[in-house]
């Protein structure tokens, strides 16, 4: 095959596969509490369906077309972005550690991903967060002091599945995660 | 047969087809439409069930009327206020529409429960408490034509 139709052809497939990639793609958030009611929250949503629900979040001022403003906040977004673009440069490292005498968290970059990790505090508190550096990026994409949640989504969809958050503790489990499948596995 | 009875045999078998053909073509409305459902049962001794099936044409149709039986200015109003919602419902009506098979939203407790459920080309919400349990099956395709009422 020509080698230059050859790569029109990879274009052309790879642009028709990724968005249908993302439309593939659900997001999925599973609580267990033990305890109390036992409730059980499950929920199974395309990630393109939850982009079309951002606008609809109710009384939500600062919701604009996916964008959430943030004013008076102790953090601005302009700093955030500057600390974000330095660790994307720098080498996979652990950037912050603190311990106390029940608990430890540590932050730290591992290729792709920024992780929070803490382990089982005196309330038997763990979590586990891990969140692609290209979807921050999207989420602070923002114009000014807003963040781009519907530029997030997408980032997350083109992303592709994986474990975003998880936390136990003695009364309940929380699991966020995107995968192709339209109901929770296990 | 006399030429009379040949001229009722005639008349009665085209009444007949228009009866069946009219038949015919509004349960394929109906079914192509699909049918709304509000299914509400009591629990405990005594209790009542009330089951009111509607089909979707009927909605379409009302949503018609409803253009024309809204006075103007009104209809003006509640378009314009739904203006800022309407092309993310649209993209919401139709998000649900085109998404495949699945539970997307369930709650159970102890007590009660809640799941919200995309099922062919209906959205069912079932509500299963302890005085009772509510079930609305919706078309799908519902959604799309309220959120197209609310933009036209």
């Amino acid at each position: 095959m020509n080698p230059r139709r050859f790569l029109a052809f990879a274009a052309l497939a790879l642009a028709t596969a990724l968005p249908a990639a993302a439309q593939d793609l659900w997001l999925h958030v599973k609580v267990d509490e033990q305890g109390g009611e036992n409730a059980r929250v499950t929920v199974n949503l395309p990630i393109s369906l939850v982009e079309s629900m951002l606008p609809l979040i109710e009384g939500a001022k600062e919701i604009e077309d996916g964008r959430i403003v943030i004013d008076d906040t102790d953090v601005e977004i302009e700093d955030l972005r500057r600390v974000l673009a330095s660790l994307t440069d720098s080498p996979d490292a652990t950037f912050a550690e603190v311990e106390t005498d029940d608990e430890r968290i540590v932050f730290f970059k591992d290729g792709a991903y920024l992780r929070v990790e803490t382990d089982a505090s005196a309330e038997g508190t763990e979590i586990r967060a891990r969140f692609p550096i290209a979807v921050l990026e999207a989420l602070l994409s923002g114009p000014e002091n807003q963040l781009d949640v519907a530029a997030a989504l997408r980032a997350l969809a083109a992303h592709g599945p994986g474990d975003l958050v998880t936390v136990r503790d003695h009364d309940a489990t929380v699991r966020v995660w995107i995968d192709d499948l339209p109901e929770a596995g296990e | 047969m006399t030429r009379a009875a040949r001229v009722v045999t005639a008349l009665g078998l085209a009444l007949l087809m228009a009866f069946v053909g009219t038949g015919v073509a509004l349960a394929a409305t109906v079914m192509a439409s699909g049918v709304v459902t509000v299914d509400v049962r009591e629990t405990g001794p005594g209790g009542r069930r009330v089951v009111v099936p509607v089909p979707a044409a009927i909605l379409d149709l009302g949503l018609g009327v409803a253009t024309l039986a809204i006075p103007a200015a009104e209809l003006r109003q509640l378009r314009a206020e739904a203006a800022p919602f309407q092309p993310a419902l649209a993209a919401l009506a139709r998000g649900i529409e085109e998404c495949p098979d699945a539970t997307l939203v369930e709650v159970v407790t102890d007590r009660e429960s809640v799941r919200v459920v995309k099922r062919g080309s209906t959205l069912v919400v079932d509500v299963d408490a302890e005085d009772g349990q509510v079930r609305l099956a919706l078309p799908a395709r519902t959604l799309t034509r309220v959120a197209r009422f609310l933009s036209a």
